[in-house]
């Protein structure tokens, strides 16, 4: 599985970072460079969970306008910025679903889904396609979360650690869990 | 969270899709209209604290700085007797401490009175004729004597003797004529006739005066050459009434070096 190159930096790309941060805790302008860097994959991590266009780009305003308000309480920990975004992100996604503003919508892309089972261990057909989307619907918010990052956008576990906040290797064993969860069910389907 | 929308091959945000998302300007403006006005701000807190905090000390201080001075006057002026002060400030031309005070009250030497210390020259009868009397009062020199034997007996400090020099100075410098010792007031007439005659504390010899005498018909004025009353004023004195007043005027005097002085005017009320 690629690694994503915008989120996995070097220690130069973090260091250099570290000092647009910098720059932005001094002026609210020198947090533009990271704002150029990191709105594409915000916003569509955003899109990828709510159905409508528009929704997106207010969740991914409210998003940077937050890190922008927040940015002098940042502390580095040897990790990329968009791992803090990502947290952010996450936050305003489920504010909005409580409050209504957008619905949880979850966006399966075919071609990903055949990944999902290869790793069930099944036939790639149509019918286990349309099995597998309604296994998706039974799953919890956590799982469905773990095979949204996992499959469908392709992180790599370090990645999904630092978003959801937990270890590499917890990250592991919940994907393992989860698709050992989806293998019993598509069993008893 | 099971109500959830599923969506299957969405297409994906093209890249003008997500550039008209894009807005630097309108997230700063949002972060300026958030961000807390500086009056809000915790080190504008501080700041208007500590300087008000030093500008309450500071007038405090400056309060006090001004109401010191008038303390020091007011112990001058209540606490420390006038001509001391006087004295000290002649000799030392500084202000007179308030221990120092305290020291020469308690001390015997001011228990001496201004009016034992004689002029060191008998310039007037007064000396010789208060010698005589049963009233004799010190002279100068014994009263000196009686300063050193005090001194010496009961260790009275040196810094006191430039205070003594100037009171015999200021006794010299007495200007003050009188009859029996009296300056004004009530006097009766065997003070009046007393043969000592018009006098001073100082050295100064009395050379003239006039008797002012006032009735019912006018003023009458008697002049003699001398400090005595000569038997026209006694006769004219008998004359007056108890509870009238005689007046002394033109009163001059010699000092030592031969200049001639006026002095101030006596004015008595007549008891019998």
């Amino acid at each position: 599985m690629s690694t994503n190159p915008i989120y996995h930096h070097t220690e130069d790309k973090l260091l250099k970072e570290l000092k647009w941060i910098k720059y932005a805790q001094e002026d609210p302008r020198g947090f533009e460079p990271l704002y150029n860097k990191y709105y594409e994959q915000i916003l569509r991590y955003i899109y990828q969970r709510v159905d409508d266009k528009e929704q997106a780009y207010d969740i991914a305003s409210q998003v940077f306008l937050k890190a922008l308000n927040n940015i002098h309480k940042y502390e580095y920990r040897g990790v990329p910025f968009a791992s803090w975004l990502y947290r952010i992100a996450k936050s305003e996604l489920y504010q909005s679903f409580r409050d209504k503003k957008a619905r949880r919508t979850v966006n399966v892309d075919t071609a990903r889904l055949s990944d999902v089972i290869d790793e069930m261990e099944e036939d790639t057909t149509d019918e286990t396609h349309k099995m597998l989307i309604k296994l998706i619907s039974k799953l919890k918010e956590e799982e469905v979360q773990m095979v949204e990052l996992r499959f469908f956008e392709k992180r790599s576990f370090k990645e999904i650690g630092e978003i959801l906040e937990i270890t590499e290797n917890n990250a592991k064993v919940k994907s393992h869990r989860v698709i050992n969860k989806m293998k019993k069910l598509f069993n008893q389907i | 969270m099971k109500d959830r929308k599923i969506n299957v091959d969405r297409p994906q945000l093209t890249a003008e899709e997500i550039h008209q998302g894009k807005n630097f300007d309108a997230i700063v403006r949002n972060h300026q209209l958030m961000s807390k006005p500086f009056y809000k701000q915790t080190w504008f807190y501080g700041t208007t604290g500590l300087a008000s905090i030093g500008i309450i000390i500071g007038g405090m201080a400056l309060q006090s700085s001004n109401s010191e001075p008038m303390v020091k006057q007011e112990v001058q002026m209540t606490d420390v007797p006038p001509n001391l002060i006087a004295l000290h400030q002649e000799v030392n031309e500084k202000p007179v401490k308030e221990s120092t005070i305290t020291e020469e009250k308690e001390s015997k030497t001011i228990e001496i009175e201004p009016k034992n210390i004689q002029p060191i020259e008998e310039t007037t009868t007064l000396k010789s004729e208060k010698k005589n009397s049963q009233n004799t009062k010190p002279t100068l020199e014994e009263v000196e004597e009686d300063f050193e034997e005090i001194d010496e007996s009961d260790k009275i400090e040196k810094t006191e003797q430039p205070n003594i020099e100037e009171k015999k100075k200021n006794k010299a410098m007495d200007m003050f004529p009188r009859i029996s010792d009296k300056i004004g007031g009530a006097i009766t007439r065997n003070e009046l006739f007393d043969n000592k005659g018009i006098t001073t504390e100082g050295d100064i010899s009395i050379i003239h005066f006039e008797l002012h005498l006032i009735d019912g018909l006018g003023g009458k004025v008697y002049a003699q050459e001398g400090n005595t009353l000569n038997s026209e004023m006694k006769s004219a004195l008998d004359k007056v009434g108890q509870g009238e007043t005689i007046y002394f005027e033109n009163i001059r005097g010699k000092i030592k070096n031969g200049t001639e002085v006026r002095l101030n005017p006596l004015r008595y009320v007549l008891m019998n």
